[in-house]
């Protein structure tokens, strides 16, 4: 009997690493599929598919509706709505339908069909709620529900950790991470005792990894399932599982340790505990459960696309159809109107002269800014001159605070620092830090009371009266913003950007953009950030390329360095001559007044004209905004209105990313739905600008418009639902009400008023003027822009100059000209 | 005027759903409804200030205004006004805004109703009104699953307790046959020589009416042992919370106070009520600790603090129990519509400077706060505060505002770089200016509660003293044992706290799952295949 132990023992321990190796493999393709979400205090758009982006925007939504039950668009009912207010035509259609089948051509009468199964047959596909892991499907078979119950223990173990920021008491232990903490305490957790066998809590390992093995085997999961078993495990609390993504990718802003395995483990040891229990009491072999349950993943995703003037219309393909159509109704009227910028058109602005314009402003892409830069140069023709670039203006900082051992991250996402800025208490910043002391002294006093088992009864009963009149008076008078905002503390490079790398980042982004010449007397440099009050979600609000946060430093930043004497050197030696009397100056937008602060300047008389300018175009894009939102408060009240889930619209309706030379814009109003990136191709010999515009700032945008599209179209499962319901967890994000998972996204009130969507949710059209091979190049060398591109997650259209039409990039490759839908006539074959 | 306090919510409901058809229209309809009322309910202070009281009609649908009424007046009509008035910009759009309109206005006549009712018969039926408009403002969401939890347990715990008030009425017309409440007294002593039959012996009426008035208390209160139910409330609009935890939970220490004659007619009603408020306040502050969400935190909260009002009432400091009531539901009406700025809060704390090196508060200069103004207190009592002690249980409330004024101070020293010398004068002001307070709102209140049953101090003093302590030595520390405890605890805090979906089928009990009889035929197919 030995003997046979012995012999069976290297095979056992050969499979059994074999099994180790499997399930790390399959966590690291599990975790890479998830979302990642940002804290809410640094809340980045991300687009909430990320992970499968590269099965294409459908083979990603049909993932999605797998896993999480997305629809992944608007509403049949919602697509013909739109038909019915003029929003798609059907000249749209036609073309949306011949594009995407292309054996249609010619076949007029199969069309007229089509056309009219779209219109008429508005049944969306059912969507069925996924069944998610093994307990899942038990569950579905014999009617209990213990997924989840298991749920509910996972979700309230993730809030105490997770939130662990708002609560007086901690998580005991967590500093060593979720899985070792919880089980330190696992054996006193009731809802343990409620799931699984009594002892049972004894058979879970030590290591999480060993543990989610353990769990993989008590369920009997096959090894050609695990991959998918974890997936649909994560898949149940995608909320919480987007988070702990976050924190494993970004252990160093974390202050526990802790990613996906940890989750997971605490995950499978109820899961596992407590079917294994089940099935103990019913008897039931897990293996026949798997045997039954096999499923193709993804394998119904795509669509059919038949022999020529055959084409089966499925309720999902005929949603992509009037999403292909609803876009580039979109579309064509912003390329049509493209197509003579830069040439006078009527009435419109002016075209820009050689002439050197009183100022000029270097502003962030976001589509907030094409409002303040249209209404600069509209004031008087030639007077202003505006640019765009991301809104960090390419210097990725981090942040010391006076006297603070934490930091802000002033950056993009995806990138990291590289460099360290300190305020100084000297000058301004002394009344800063008196400021921020009196605030901390009452904010600790306000804790401490609040954790103390005698001091909350008097603390409420006392403070109630001050609280209460000020609860009334913030919401019957909403203060007017008054007078000017304090002074900054002022600013200290204390690490990284040598005297040369700042040199080359001036040159560099002062070609980029195509400012070299006719330099101004004024050039602002300008961040945004947004004032509002009140609102969880201040951070989806400010400056996405700065981290959720305002820009104002970055913005000071770059404007120190352009006047640093050194650097103009540096800039003359090699060829860019930025004269004496030009003075860069930072500035900060405020996007939910449209006020502009001068940042680092005083009262100077020269900087009287720049101020009323600003003031008037302000005044004038505030007006504008106010006609979209809402009810009838107008915006600079709502932004200081604690009780308005709508200070401004944000970058709702964005849709598309242009990036050319500041002057193919004069004379188009825009409707601050698109990103403006200023780009001079002819500067940019080896097409490294253009690289990073469409790497970076275009990866930005994608996100953008991929969060704000699943947060219009899935506001239950991508968005983050009612914002009245909202319950602030720690500094992570909101609950919906008393419980539940993490939400993702943006609130509903975001994206829309009441039932009706006010964003329109589409994929961006990036409009590059710059040479078609150039762009080829880039996309053929960058995986990201060829998934981007032929996974229909945007869509590009290109030309090398002005006087050229526009070409469309096709999935498949190669490029084929810009024909707007409307100038064919339905029954004119191409 | 106190009819027209009363009704105004609910009229210019009516009002606005004959002549407003837009959504908008109807709250500011409403809320100019709600306001008239709070200017009425003004007017009444003139009034009773003078000297004078409200009334119209006679006969058990009377209403009339003493000080309780027009002080619970001011303070519900004004939440209302202040929640509608937020709701209109805070719910604008929303498709629930025209039910938070209706189950609003409707619920804050009915408590107007309450605290204006001169006879029992109608402050119940207000009380009922009341009961069901809470059950609309916690279910605005009901389709959600959350919100249909919290709503099932709120149904529950009010079933029985509205079940034991109206029991409680029963017997008191049984008893005394007529129940004018500004006759209570007369009703006291009828119940005191009425006996109950229940079984085979008598049972004396007064301690079962006393006990069912403290459990209709209680459960409005989110009381222990039917605790959970407000904190599994949060799923409603932020503006529909504000209204509950400021306006409507409150409820139950207004209905002892006002009839105090019967509750506190002897030791049964005392003593039960402050040994479910001493628990709760116990145990509901330390959920409220460990929890990490916001609003969670602050309905926990609120649990805890009706605890102390229930105690308060327990220890006949009524005047004292009105004051927390009053302070406390402006202070949570302001930290819910303010909750979202958790997340400004955790921003703020980022760039806040860090603690000096030598964090611990100076050990002299707390010594000193504490002396100081325990002495000030003192002094103030002494004098001008005099009748701040008029009630001899006010005397808990008081140790209880001087160790929030130490425990503020010790936080004040801690986090930052203020001058002792103003901590010490800002602590030894709030002691002065609390005992004020507290002696202005009893000498306006003007409780003639005098006549009944007092529980002995040197009783009670102690246990809640031994109490609470023992809840101190657990949150002062996170080291040493009482680190230990914590964390011991902390699995079954965290799960109490925790809002639970009742799975809507077939749930698993600790006992077993289903039974093997039912199992589906489609597994016991493959069962048999296999």
């Amino acid at each position: 009997m030995s003997a046979s132990l012995d012999a069976a023992s290297p095979g056992t321990a050969a499979a059994a690493d074999a099994r180790t190796a499997l399930v790390a493999t399959a966590l690291a393709a599990a975790t890479a599929k998830l979302p990642v979400a940002w804290p809410i205090t640094d809340l980045i758009a991300v687009n909430p598919l990320a992970g499968v982006q590269e099965h294409g925007f459908e083979g990603a939504v049909a993932w999605g509706r797998e896993l999480l039950g997305l629809r992944g668009h608007m509403t049949l009912a919602q697509f013909r709505a739109s038909y019915d207010a003029g929003r798609v035509t059907r000249a749209d259609l036609l073309a949306a339908l011949r594009r995407r089948h292309p054996t249609l051509a010619g076949a007029g009468q199969a069309e007229e069909e089509l056309l009219s199964r779209l219109l008429e047959d508005l049944d969306d596909e059912p969507l069925a709620r996924p069944v998610l892991g093994v307990a899942a499907r038990l569950d579905h078979e014999l009617g209990t529900s213990v997924a989840a119950a298991v749920d509910q223990e996972v979700l309230k173990w993730c809030a105490a950790f997770c939130g662990s920021a708002q609560a007086a008491w901690q998580m005991p232990g967590r500093e060593r991470g979720l899985f070792d903490a919880w089980r330190a305490m696992a054996a006193r957790d009731p809802g343990l005792r409620r799931l699984a066998a009594p002892g049972a809590v004894r058979l879970i390992p030590a290591e999480p990894l060993a543990t989610i093995e353990w769990a993989l085997d008590l369920l009997a999961v096959p090894d050609t399932r695990v991959e998918r078993e974890l997936t649909e495990q994560l898949c149940r609390t995608p909320g919480f599982a987007a988070h702990f993504r976050w924190r494993e990718e970004h252990p160093e802003l974390c202050d526990a340790p802790g990613g996906i395995a940890e989750l997971l483990a605490l995950r499978l040891s109820y899961e596992a505990l407590a079917v294994s229990r089940l099935a103990r009491e019913w008897g039931i072999a897990l293996e026949e459960l798997h045997a039954g349950g096999e499923q193709d993943p993804g394998g119904r995703a795509g669509h059919s696309r038949g022999g020529a003037g055959r084409v089966a219309l499925n309720p999902q393909e005929r949603a992509w159809i009037w999403l292909d159509a609803y876009e580039w109704h979109y579309r064509d009227r912003l390329l049509a109107r493209l197509a003579c910028g830069g040439r006078p058109a009527g009435a419109g602005r002016p075209p820009q002269t050689d002439r050197t314009p009183a100022a000029q402003a270097i502003f962030c892409i976001d589509t907030r800014s094409e409002g303040l830069r249209r209404a600069l140069e509209s004031l008087s023709p030639g007077r202003w001159q505006t640019f765009g670039m991301a809104g960090f203006f390419g210097l990725p900082v981090v942040l010391e605070h006076l006297h603070s051992a934490q930091a802000t991250r002033l950056l993009p996402g995806p990138l990291e620092p590289t460099a360290v800025i300190a305020e100084r208490d000297s000058g301004a910043g002394a009344g800063v830090l008196a400021r921020r002391n009196h605030a901390q002294a009452l904010a600790t006093a306000h804790r401490a009371a609040k954790a103390s088992a005698l001091a909350p009864y008097s603390m409420a009963e006392a403070t109630g009266w001050l609280t209460g009149t000020a609860a009334v008076l913030r919401t019957l008078v909403v203060g007017a913003r008054g007078g000017q905002p304090p002074a900054r503390p002022p600013l200290e490079l204390q690490a990284g950007l040598a005297l040369a790398e700042q040199i080359a980042w001036a040159r560099f982004t002062l070609r980029t953009i195509g400012l070299t010449d006719h330099f101004a007397p004024v050039i602002l440099i300008a961040g945004h950030t947004s004032l509002v009050t009140n609102n969880a979600y201040r951070a989806a609000l400010e400056c996405g390329a700065c981290g959720g946060h305002a820009g104002g430093e970055n913005a000071r930043l770059a404007a120190a360095i352009l006047n640093d004497p050194r650097v103009r050197a540096g800039l003359r030696e090699q060829g860019l001559e930025v004269p004496e009397a030009t003075r860069f100056i930072a500035a900060e937008h405020d996007t939910a007044t449209d006020t502009v602060s001068l940042l680092d300047v005083g009262d100077e008389d020269e900087l009287a004209a720049v101020r009323a300018d600003l003031e008037e175009a302000g005044a004038a894009l505030a007006k504008e905004r106010a006609r979209l939102l809402p009810d009838s408060s107008p915006p600079r009240r709502r932004a200081r209105d604690w009780a308005q889930v709508r200070p401004e619209w944000g970058l709702a309706r964005n849709a598309a990313f242009i990036v050319a030379p500041s002057a193919v814009l004069s004379g188009l109003d825009l409707g601050c739905r698109t990103f403006l990136h200023s780009y001079e191709w002819s500067n940019d010999h080896d097409g490294t600008a253009l690289e990073t515009i469409l790497t970076a700032p275009g990866l930005v945008v994608q996100w953008i418009s991929a969060q704000y599209y699943f947060s219009s179209v899935d506001p239950e499962i991508l968005g983050a639902g009612d914002k009245t319901l909202h319950n602030v967890l720690g500094d992570v994000g909101v609950l919906q009400g008393a419980g539940g998972d993490l939400r993702l996204g943006l609130p509903w009130q975001s994206v829309a008023y009441g039932e009706g969507l006010f964003h329109e949710p589409m994929r961006p059209l990036f409009v590059v003027q710059a040479p078609l091979a150039r762009i080829d190049r880039l996309i053929d060398a960058s995986d990201l822009l060829r998934q981007y591109v032929a996974g229909g997650w945007i869509a590009l259209a290109a030309r090398e100059a002005p006087a050229q039409p526009w070409q469309l990039r096709q999935p498949s490759g190669g490029w084929q000209p810009w024909c707007p839908a409307e100038t064919e006539a339905p029954d004119r074959s191409r | 005027m106190i009819t027209f306090a009363v009704a105004a919510p609910a009229l210019s409901l009516v009002l606005a759903e004959l002549l407003a058809r837009r959504v908008g229209l109807a709250g500011r309809i409403c809320l100019t409804g709600v306001t008239l009322a709070f200017a009425a309910a003004v007017g009444l202070l003139a009034q009773v200030l003078i000297g004078s009281q409200a009334a119209s009609g006679a006969g058990p649908l009377a209403l009339h205004a003493d000080r309780l009424t027009v002080a619970m007046l001011l303070l519900v009509l004004g939440v209302s006004a202040l929640a509608q008035a937020y709701a209109l910009r805070n719910l604008a759009g929303s498709p629930q805004q025209r039910r938070f309109i209706r189950t609003t206005a409707l619920t804050t006549s009915a408590v107007a109703l309450t605290v204006s009712a001169e006879h029992l018969l109608l402050l119940l039926v207000g009380w009922e009104l009341t009961s069901l408009g809470l059950l609309a403002i916690v279910g605005q969401r009901r389709e959600l699953p959350l919100a249909r939890e919290g709503l099932g347990r709120a149904a529950r715990s009010l079933l029985l307790g509205d079940g034991a008030l109206l029991l409680a009425g029963a017997l008191i017309w049984r008893s005394a046959g007529d129940a004018s409440l500004v006759q209570l007294h007369r009703v006291a002593l009828a119940l005191a020589h009425a006996k109950l039959p229940i079984l085979l012996g008598t049972l004396p009426a007064g301690p079962c009416v006393a006990a069912l008035l403290t459990v209709a208390a209680a459960a409005r209160a989110a009381q222990l042992p039917g605790q959970s139910w407000l904190a599994a409330t949060v799923t409603t609009p932020t503006p529909a919370s504000a209204m509950l935890h400021a306006g409507l939970v409150n409820a139950g220490g207004f209905l002892l106070v006002r009839l105090a004659p019967v509750f506190a007619d002897g030791p049964t009603g005392p003593v039960l009520a402050v040994t479910i408020g001493l628990a709760t306040a116990i145990y509901g502050g330390t959920l409220s600790l460990s929890r990490p969400d916001v609003k969670g935190s602050l309905a926990q909260s609120t649990s805890a603090q009706m605890g102390f009002m229930l105690m308060a009432c327990g220890l006949g400091a009524y005047a004292a129990a009105i004051v927390h009531l009053i302070g406390h539901g402006l202070y949570k009406a302001s930290a819910f519509l303010g909750a979202d700025g958790a997340v400004a809060a955790q921003t703020a704390k980022r760039r806040a400077p860090a603690l000096r090196s030598d964090s611990a508060p100076p050990r002299g200069t707390l010594v000193a706060v504490a002396v100081l103004s325990a002495g000030a207190m003192a002094a103030a009592l002494a004098s001008f505060a005099q009748v701040a002690l008029a009630d001899r249980g006010a005397i808990v409330p008081l140790a209880f505002a001087w160790a929030a004024a130490v425990t503020v101070s010790s936080g004040l020293l801690t986090g930052s770089r203020l001058p002792r010398s103003t901590v010490l004068i800002l602590a030894t002001a709030a002691s002065i200016a609390y005992a004020g307070l507290l002696a202005l709102l009893t000498a306006y209140l003007h409780l003639a509660a005098g006549a009944t049953y007092t529980l002995p101090l040197t009783l009670t003093l102690p246990i809640i003293a031994l109490a609470f302590l023992a809840a101190w030595t657990l949150t002062a520390g996170a080291t040493g044992l009482a680190g230990r405890l914590r964390a011991r605890l902390y699995p079954y805090l965290l799960d109490r706290g925790s809002v639970r979906v009742r799975p809507a089928t077939g749930l698993h009990t600790r006992a077993g799952l289903l039974r093997p009889a039912e199992q589906p035929a489609r597994l016991s197919e493959q069962g048999a295949a296999a």
